[in-house]
């Protein structure tokens, strides 16, 4: 009439068994946190920001005395791959084209240039011809299919520390916007009025300087176009964990990664 | 099937039943209470005044005061650096708006960088507010979008690249749907997270159509020599896991009148941030001169974050 | 007063003994479930001290099997009114005293659902936010303010209608009928809300295409009324084996018929939705595209929203055809064909597709972790538990074996029913 006491008690007996064990798991198992590990993540280093422009103007670099440390050097150069120096046939230091405006900014004009009336070399094509003083110095690049690669365009032929605009007009080099200004009006505008070039410092003005910055400060004016730079890290993949542990998923294996690849361009 | 039997004898079988039953359920008991055994690593438990601590909007200035000198004390105990926590009011008359000129941006993620170490954000799970993503020229539609591109310099030829942070809007859906008003807009337009009082339901997270907020998942980590010891409330007080954060355009910044960190080191000059409200500002003049548009107008949200293309 | 409650009492030990009497059987049952409890227990204290990161949850999909497993019981919970409208409005006989077994349906599987939501949180212990005039609640604003009055408001319905029911039923007392006819009927209308709102935690959202349409809502009751009288079916079998209460295969072929229609419309909506997308693939087309084909190479859904559709439709054609008339075997092969089928629906095919690009086009799929599926059979586990408890108690009340008249020791010395299973 009543239950078989022995399947019971033998179930009962298992369950308590069962208990017991999952217990003594619960309370003695290693401490392994069951986590997405991803190793490359913990190697993240945040690079120092820094408010450095992409280039240093004439006045800067003058008045620095030649210290151009305030360059945001790893714009360009990749901080785990120091960049060498090379050195010409005479041992002395060649000077890489990107940083050729930094020696000729430092240049004092009148060593070799005595006051007079400079010309212009042609190629048969029309192209202007670089001299060779200044071939290692500089390389045009100003406007598109050279179109603005003639010197004089900008610099006075007669007098080497002034700025001339097409019409005439003299202009000192701490005028040099405004010798932009006379070929790219709309920039210029939006200069002014702050919509083109960053401004640091305060927003409102009532409460601290704002800190704007000239052309130069960011376009060299032989070569103006922004060099390219080296980008920054992105967002890590992430890794598709789930139904696995934490150990199979940090070595890689199962799903791939996803957002890998940069996808085809296609329209 | 009625059974008389006598009431002792009944009373011993449902008994024994009795005792076999609690037998067994105690043991039952004592393994769930065994299964909370990983409590034990919770470490330091929550302060009671923490868990006790009001909204934002409910605390009165002695009482900030109180939570400011307590969260200070707490990051000097986890980083070792006496931190400045203070509560920034908005500035009347102010509404923030940022424009982004699409133009010169070349997507070299300063700004992304710049923002992590202004805001005191993990480095480990990596949580990054500012995600630019890679678009072929000629398109806006985002699956075609790649944030995630590595190449060896940037810009690449016939892309453009666009930084996405949290917009600010004005109709936001995040605000909407926090059931316990965690996250709402301030009168100078910023969209806030008290992230002592989110439950971590990531309803905003669901809602938002910019994929602007990030969840902490697991306690943040933070070298203790990159943490930026200038701190606000609502801003950027190093968060704990379990809460949602995003952009607050560098609330302890802007509102002392400076610009927020992507914007200062932004190689082009692609940022440009300020108050609507004043119309010499440079967002009052892009506005009126600028082709600007928004991400997903449609959606209706009405963001105060703004694109625009140059040339 | 002092009697009421200590008579109250009285009644509440014995049922909490009821509990400790059983056969092997229930006892195997019982503790395996517990033993899934404590593992889920322990897995979501390991949540607790490391984080949601315990989960597969990530930014891109934020919300996960916790919360799908939560919508699909919604519709559970609110498919209780399914046996109570053919009783209370339509007096149907077959099915009047198996009411009270889906209305304790609709209180285990509210309460599983308020586990989900918890285990979900990243702050559990902030609960009390939510809370209205204690914390900050955000009502009428947000959804999910919506959704913790009703399903709280339908918790303590349900909680009192079985309750007083089962105390009347004790005392031998009939109830008044002021006392539940009312909040019976407000319940009709409460099923239907909770489980709207539910949906409308979905479908309010802009930056979400994939469920930013207004057949959300009419899919979310379709798929409930179609599971959770499904899952009644089953339980009301499990009782009528188990027990000696009386459950008529004519109320098991009434829920049949309610299973078979809902799945209909189920289907149909189903098409509608799928119609919509794929003939106007716009840009907005790509979740359902990821769902049912798989997007850019990833295609981790595919297999599971082709098996839930396939068993809707085999369930649907069974259900259709006399032989689940005939045969009680092929009506649960039907049934549990369909709950499977909607759950996979719901859960997986409804919220993580959401999620699915991302906003900004990012695509990162989602797989549950072993702790979260811990966690979750855990739950489930405790549901179950709870509804078995719920039954071990209700059933001798119902029979009249647990009755204020065979208390020991109490007034009446009438030897009663046996208490023997």
């Amino acid at each position: 009439m009543s239950p078989p006491p022995d399947k019971s008690n033998f179930v009962m007996t298992g369950l308590i068994v069962l208990f017991l064990a999952l217990g003594v798991s619960f309370v003695f198992s290693p401490d392994r946190a069951p986590v997405r590990q991803d190793p490359e993540l913990s190697k993240l280093v945040t690079p120092a920001p820094t408010t450095a422009t992409l280039r240093i103007t004439a006045t800067q670099l003058k008045a620095s005395g030649g210290d151009a440390s305030i360059l945001d050097c790893y714009a360009c150069h990749d901080e785990k791959k120091p960049p060498t120096v090379k050195l010409g046939a005479d041992g002395s230091i060649v000077f890489p084209k990107e940083h050729a405006d930094l020696r000729l900014m430092m240049a004092n004009c009148s060593a070799c240039h005595v006051d007079k009336k400079l010309e212009v070399e042609y190629a048969k094509n029309g192209d202007v011809v670089m001299p060779k003083a200044h071939a290692d110095l500089l390389a045009m690049g100003h406007g598109r299919n050279n179109r603005n690669t003639n010197c004089f365009n900008c610099h006075s032929q007669s007098k080497l520390d002034e700025l001339v605009t097409r019409d005439g007009t003299k202009l000192t080099f701490a005028q040099a916007p405004l010798l932009c200004a006379s070929c790219h009006g709309p920039t210029y505008r939006d200069w002014e009025l702050g919509m083109h070039g960053r401004t640091n410092g305060y927003w409102d003005t009532s409460k601290g300087k704002a800190v704007r910055q000239d052309c130069n400060a960011c376009h060299d004016p032989h070569g103006p176009a922004i060099p390219q730079i080296i980008p920054l890290a992105g967002p890590k993949p992430v890794l598709t964990h789930g139904l696995r542990s934490a150990a199979t998923a940090a070595e890689g294996g199962g799903p791939k990664a996803e957002g890998g690849p940069p996808k085809a361009a296609s329209q | 099937m009625i059974a008389n039997r006598p009431p002792e004898s009944r009373d011993s079988i449902s008994r024994r039943s009795f005792l076999r039953g609690s037998t067994a359920a105690a043991a039952g008991v004592a393994a769930m209470a065994a299964g909370l055994a990983p409590l034990r690593k919770l470490g330091e438990a929550i302060s009671v005044d923490e868990f006790l601590q009001q909204h934002y909007k409910e605390l009165k200035p002695e009482d900030m005061d109180k939570v400011l000198r307590r969260i200070e004390g707490e990051v000097e105990r986890q980083y070792g650096v006496r931190p400045h926590v203070r509560d920034y009011k908005p500035m009347n008359g102010v509404e923030y708006v940022y424009a982004l000129n699409l133009t010169r941006c070349v997507g070299c993620r300063k700004c992304v960088h710049a923002c992590v170490a202004e805001n005191n954000q993990s480095r480990d799970p990596a949580i990054q507010y500012i995600q630019v993503i890679k678009m072929p020229n000629g398109t806006f539609d985002m699956e075609k979008g790649d944030a995630h591109y590595a190449p060896e310099s940037v810009p690449e030829k016939g892309f453009f690249y666009m930084p996405v942070q949290c917009h600010q809007c004005k109709n936001p859906p995040c605000t909407k749907v926090c059931p316990v008003k965690a996250t709402w807009t301030e009168p100078d337009g910023i969209t806030v997270i008290d992230y002592n009082w989110c439950i971590g339901c990531r309803y905003c997270e669901a809602a938002c159509p910019y994929f602007a907020r990030r969840f902490n998942f697991s306690e943040p980590t933070i070298p203790k020599d990159q943490i930026n010891p200038e701190m606000s409330y609502l801003g950027n007080q190093p968060r704990h896991k379990g809460v949602m954060e995003k952009c607050h355009f560098c609330i302890q910044r802007t509102r002392v009148g400076r610009y927020p960190a992507c914007l200062e080191v932004c190689p082009t000059g692609s940022r440009k941030f300020g108050n609507i409200l004043d119309p010499n500002s440079e967002v009052a003049h892009i506005l009126r001169e600028k082709r600007v548009f928004v991400l997903k107008e449609e959606v209706g949200t009405l963001p105060r974050f703004f694109y625009y293309f140059d040339v | 007063m002092i009697t009421a409650a200590r008579n109250y009492t009285r009644f509440l030990a014995r049922c909490f003994r009821c509990l400790f009497e059983g056969d092997w059987r229930y006892f195997l049952w019982v503790g395996l479930l517990t033993a899934v409890c404590s593992l889920g227990l322990n897995a979501y204290s390991k949540q607790i001290v490391h984080g949601l990161a315990t989960t597969g949850m990530t930014d891109q999909v934020s919300w996960g099997v916790y919360i799908a497993n939560f919508t699909f019981l919604v519709g559970v919970a609110a498919a209780a009114v399914m046996l109570v409208i053919p009783v209370y409005v339509y007096h149907n006989e077959d099915l009047h005293d198996l009411v009270i077994f889906g209305e304790l349906l609709a209180v285990a599987a509210i309460l599983m659902c308020l586990a989900f939501v918890t285990v979900d949180l990243g702050r559990p212990e902030r609960f009390w936010h939510l809370i209205p005039f204690v914390g900050k609640f955000n009502f009428p604003g947000s959804m999910l303010s919506w959704d913790v009055i009703v399903l709280n408001g339908y918790l303590a319905l349900n909680v009192y209608i079985c309750g007083y029911l089962l105390y009347c039923r004790y005392r031998n007392v009939k109830p008044s009928k002021w006392f539940y006819i009312p909040f019976v009927f407000v319940g009709i209308g409460w099923a239907i809300s909770i489980h709207t709102v539910t949906a409308f935690l979905y479908v309010g959202l802009g930056g979400r295409p994939f469920w930013n349409s207004a057949i959300v809502g009419p899919r979310f009751i379709a798929s409930a009324f179609t599971a959770g009288p499904a899952i009644i079916i089953i339980a009301l079998q499990i009782i009528r084996r188990f027990s000696s209460y009386e459950v008529r295969d004519k109320a098991l072929m009434t829920l049949r018929s309610i299973v078979q229609v809902s799945m209909l419309i189920n289907l149909f909506l189903l098409a509608n939705e799928v119609f919509k997308e794929f003939y106007t693939d716009s840009l907005h087309v790509a979740s359902a595209k990821y769902l049912f084909f798989g997007l850019h190479g990833h295609n981790a859904l595919v297999p599971w929203i082709w098996t839930a559709i396939s068993l809707n439709c085999i369930a649907m054609t069974l259900l259709a055809m006399p032989l689940t008339k005939r045969s009680l075997l092929w009506l649960d092969v039907a049934c549990v064909m369909a709950i499977v089928g909607i759950w996979i629906e719901k859960g997986m095919g409804l919220v993580v597709p959401g999620f699915i690009p991302s906003p900004l086009g990012e695509i990162v799929e989602y797989l549950p972790t072993w702790n979260e599926t811990l966690v979750c059979l855990g739950i489930w586990a405790f549901g179950l538990l709870a509804y078995t408890f719920f039954l071990r108690m209700s059933v001798p009340i119902l029979n009249g074996r647990l009755n204020q008249t065979n208390e020991p020791g109490g007034e009446s010395q009438q030897s009663g029913a046996k208490n023997a299973t």
